[in-house]
């Protein structure tokens, strides 16, 4: 027995002193053939040079009310009417107060453009009376929604990024986008497209909406509907102004060009 | 009584102490008074055959020891070689060089200029790296040359080094990520990029990939330059907000060849190379015309 395992100690030994041999001489092999390969035929050099990239644009909702003092005190939501029944029937009148705010303590951001859009969604009811989840694809026809105090004109354009000009046939196939943008007057009193900078708040609606009574059909029948409140902020800089450019850059889906063609 | 009981226990002590263990004990005598006699010829058999046993497991040992001293030998010499390969690689490239560069002396360096772009002095003085937006265009520089020093080499007297390849690759280091998308540089129309569909011309060879380089279309000869990129665009439809805000370097790597149709056409170097650019090089030196514009 003791035989036996002294047997088997030197056969491990014996292997393991194969293998380190066995791995010395691979490696001294390949050391060998790497340095009189052609490899050694290509030289390689390289610069570098450091750089930092600027702060991505960051956008909060905000639900606002006026302070004592009269101030305007905003609080970012993430789920805009949690306080209400936001289950909503034709007729009825929604009041909202909201708001945005750009950047935060935390992720501050680049200047921006905003623009704005509400839009009212729905969902089939099914036979159980469980809602069908809503795709966003699904809402971009919907125009359902009725302003009965409209944004503040002097403050926001409304603009159909898919017709900037007004120059396409509205026909029944025509599906427009609505949003309303940020703006402010240039020295010449144009309007134009206002930068949104780090840690400003804006106000969009203060008053009630209600459902369209001409856009709801019988397709809306058995369904639920929803406030979709979406805000956008896409950086200010090489982004031509959608106000003074319409058609032009991502936005527009650079319908005319982008920042380059607006300079040319 | 106690006080006798006291002195025997340390007389024993005493007695315990004396016992010099170095020394081996003497084998207690057999306990048993069996007669020899009655032990079997059996047992005499199996006694014999262990030592027997004993005497072949202690060759075996003294065998494998002499076999196991040569193992230990020959390791150590191939260590010693394996060190002694080490050192002349230390050496060979901190001199930059290797015995073979020597004798083809291929020469390359290249620059990225206009890096105080990428900067801005501040108010107190201090300089700090400028923020770079989605859609800004640098116009960073960079040049390649067949020299040592990006300036030129001095003229030689004799044996010219020759022409060489070249190839290049811009990437941006972003947050230990290679970033070959967002970057687009200027370029003169002189540098060959893979294209997945020019290259489904030529038909796939199962070797070239979209590796990143840029080939130049031409062979560039002693002291001659070339620009690389003039400026550079930071894609704004690529970048997102996740790449906001992060630290990164842009890196040029620049490699070349001896200027030899074979070293391409037989893929011996860069194996990865389009065959768009290789067909090309090939007909272009089937038309003997070797650029050497500047």
């Amino acid at each position: 027995m003791i035989a036996q395992k002294q047997q088997n100690n030197l056969n491990k030994k014996i292997q393991m002193q194969n293998m380190i041999i066995i791995a010395l001489a691979i490696v001294i092999i390949v050391l060998i053939v790497v340095s009189s390969t052609a490899a050694w035929y290509i030289r390689t050099k390289s610069d570098s040079t450091d750089l930092i990239l600027s702060r991505p644009v960051n956008i909060y909702i905000t639900e606002y009310t006026t302070g004592q003092g009269g101030e305007t005190i905003h609080t970012v939501k993430k789920d805009i009417l949690e306080d209400y029944d936001n289950r909503i029937y034709p007729g009825d009148r929604v009041k909202l107060n909201l708001g945005m705010v750009i950047g935060s303590a935390d992720d501050p951001s680049s200047n921006a453009f905003v623009r704005v859009k509400l839009q009212m969604a729905f969902s089939k009811l099914g036979d159980n009376g469980v809602e069908e989840p809503i795709a966003m694809e699904d809402l971009r026809d919907q125009r359902l929604i009725e302003y009965q105090n409209e944004p503040d004109g002097e403050m926001w354009e409304l603009i159909d990024f898919n017709d900037p000009e007004g120059k396409l046939e509205k026909n029944a196939d025509y599906v427009p986008d609505y949003w309303y943008v940020l703006k402010t007057k240039d020295a010449y009193g144009n309007d134009i497209a206002r930068e949104a900078l780090d840690g400003q708040t804006f106000e969009f609606v203060n008053g009630f909406i209600k459902l369209s009574k001409t856009e709801i059909t019988n397709k809306h029948a058995n369904c639920s509907f929803h406030i979709l409140y979406v805000v956008e902020a896409i950086q200010s800089k090489n982004v031509p102004d959608p106000v003074k450019y319409p058609g032009y850059g991502p936005w527009y889906n650079f319908m005319y060009g982008d920042v380059e063609d607006v300079q040319g | 009584m106690a006080d006798e009981y006291n002195q025997n226990n340390n007389q024993n002590n005493q007695q315990r102490k004396a016992i010099d263990v170095t020394k081996p004990r003497s084998a207690p005598p057999p306990q048993s008074n069996i007669d020899a006699s009655r032990v079997s010829a059996y047992t005499l058999r199996e006694q014999q055959s262990l030592e027997k046993l004993k005497k072949q497991v202690g060759n075996l040992n003294h065998k494998e020891n002499k076999a196991s001293l040569i193992k230990t030998i020959v390791a150590i010499i191939l260590v010693v070689l394996l060190i002694i390969l080490a050192v002349v690689f230390v050496i060979i490239i901190g001199r930059g060089s290797s015995v073979e560069e020597e004798v083809v002396d291929m020469r390359l360096s290249v620059q990225i200029e206009n890096k105080s772009t990428l900067s801005i002095i501040t108010e107190t003085g201090e300089e700090k790296l400028r923020e770079i937006h989605p859609g800004d265009r640098v116009p960073l520089r960079a040049s390649v040359r067949n020299s040592m020093d990006i300036r030129g080499d001095a003229a030689l007297e004799g044996t010219e080094p020759p022409a060489i390849y070249v190839r290049f690759k811009l990437v941006l280091v972003l947050g230990y990520e290679e970033r070959y998308d967002i970057m687009k540089p200027t370029m003169h129309d002189v540098w060959y990029k893979y294209d997945a569909e020019t290259e489904e011309k030529f038909g796939t060879n199962g070797m070239s990939f979209d590796d990143h380089y840029y080939y130049l279309k031409t062979a560039l000869p002693f002291t001659d330059a070339r620009e690389l990129f003039s400026a550079i665009l930071f894609d704004g439809n690529v970048l997102t907000c996740d790449d906001g805000g992060k630290y990164g370097q842009i890196q040029v790597h620049v490699e070349c060849i001896e200027a030899d149709i074979n070293n391409i056409i037989s893929r011996t170097f860069w194996p990865t190379a389009p065959q768009g650019w290789v067909s090309y090089m090939l007909s272009e030196w089937s038309g003997g015309s070797v650029s050497s514009s500047n």
